[in-house]
């Protein structure tokens, strides 16, 4: 999947990522790309300053922690992030309810 | 020098901005970056390809500088506002409470231009933080719904208004009084030292806001 068509939905997939969870950097990137079967295809390197514009706004905490015995920034949802990530959930599910009713091959 | 120091270093020399926010940000490049030349190394790959790949991955250096500089110079710019919101009111505080301890009362009554000059400092002195708090929270509101220049455009704005305001109030009390009689800026040791103090914070809050126009551009 093409990295434009991904950008305007990246804050939604980290959020979800991060749902019940605290995950570093690099291992937020493995888990996106698990859960993709490997379509998600960005520069990895575009993905820590989108969390630290999710922090700023509100979404995320973070902090450094040792994790595996190495210093690294680890990040979590904030009650604001779990409001918002299921603001996209419902709004996704609207979006594609939607455009799968005209796309779906029903000739009605 | 291996392929993630070479990298590191390109992004590096590309980022402007404060030791610390830029260290941290390097720190987590780095750590991202060992990550995935580890996971390289696992499926058998040798070192120096892991490396290699890690780093194709993580993307062009100057594409992802410019993601990178972008926070780094709004983080610069939102540290100045939380500079401006504690000490502008910290210093309006000191100094109502250093004017306690001098003697005003030799002094004659002063006219009421002066009264309305400082009066008209007084409200800029108080809008200057609260134009600050604004602009913080304009970030975080406008950062959950985009990223890149409006965000900072906001702030580099909120900025600009609130350490101007600031700067045309230290004006303002200083030029009046110097106009009505300059030994008044003298007659208390915690008031001129204050006003000194004052002087050289909006100085450095000035300096400091000078990427104003580079991230409004």
């Amino acid at each position: 999947m093409k990295a434009d068509s991904l950008r305007g939905h990246l804050d939604a997939l980290l959020l979800a990522v991060l749902d019940g969870r605290k995950l570093h950097g690099y291992a937020i990137i493995e888990a996106l790309q698990l859960r993709s079967d490997g379509a998600l295809d960005l520069p990895t390197g575009t993905v820590y300053p989108a969390l630290r514009r999710l922090e700023r706004a509100g979404y995320l905490a973070s902090e450094w922690d040792v994790v595996s015995g190495r210093k690294r920034r680890t990040y979590k949802l904030t009650r604001s992030g779990q409001k918002a990530l299921a603001a996209e959930r419902t709004e996704w599910q609207e979006f594609t309810a939607v455009i799968g009713g005209v796309l779906g091959g029903s000739t009605a | 020098m291996s392929a993630i120091d070479g990298y590191l270093g390109d992004l590096d020399s590309r980022m402007i901005g404060p030791a610390r926010a830029k260290a941290d940000l390097l720190a987590e490049a780095r750590g991202g970056l060992i990550d995935a030349a580890d996971a390289y190394l696992a499926c058998g790959v040798d070192e120096a390809e892991a490396e290699r790949r890690a780093v194709a991955d993580f993307g062009p250096a100057d594409l992802i500088a410019r993601d990178y500089q972008a926070e780094l110079g709004l983080r610069r710019d939102i540290r100045v506002l939380w500079e401006l919101i504690v000490g502008v009111p910290l210093l309006l505080l000191a100094w109502d409470l250093a004017r306690g301890f001098a003697e005003w009362s030799r002094l004659g009554a002063p006219p009421s231009w002066y009264h309305r000059a400082i009066g008209t400092a007084d409200t800029l002195a108080a809008l200057s933080p609260a134009v600050a708090v604004a602009g913080l929270l304009a970030a975080r509101l406008l950062s959950r719904r985009t990223a890149g220049p409006p965000v900072a455009r906001a702030v580099s704005w909120s900025l600009a208004a609130a350490v101007g305001s600031n700067l045309v109030a230290v004006v303002t009390y200083g030029g009046a009084t110097g106009l009505l009689e300059p030994a008044r800026l003298l007659v208390s040791v915690p008031c001129a030292v204050l006003s000194g103090v004052w002087i050289l914070f909006s100085m450095r809050l000035t300096i400091a806001a000078r990427s104003f126009g580079r991230t409004t551009a």
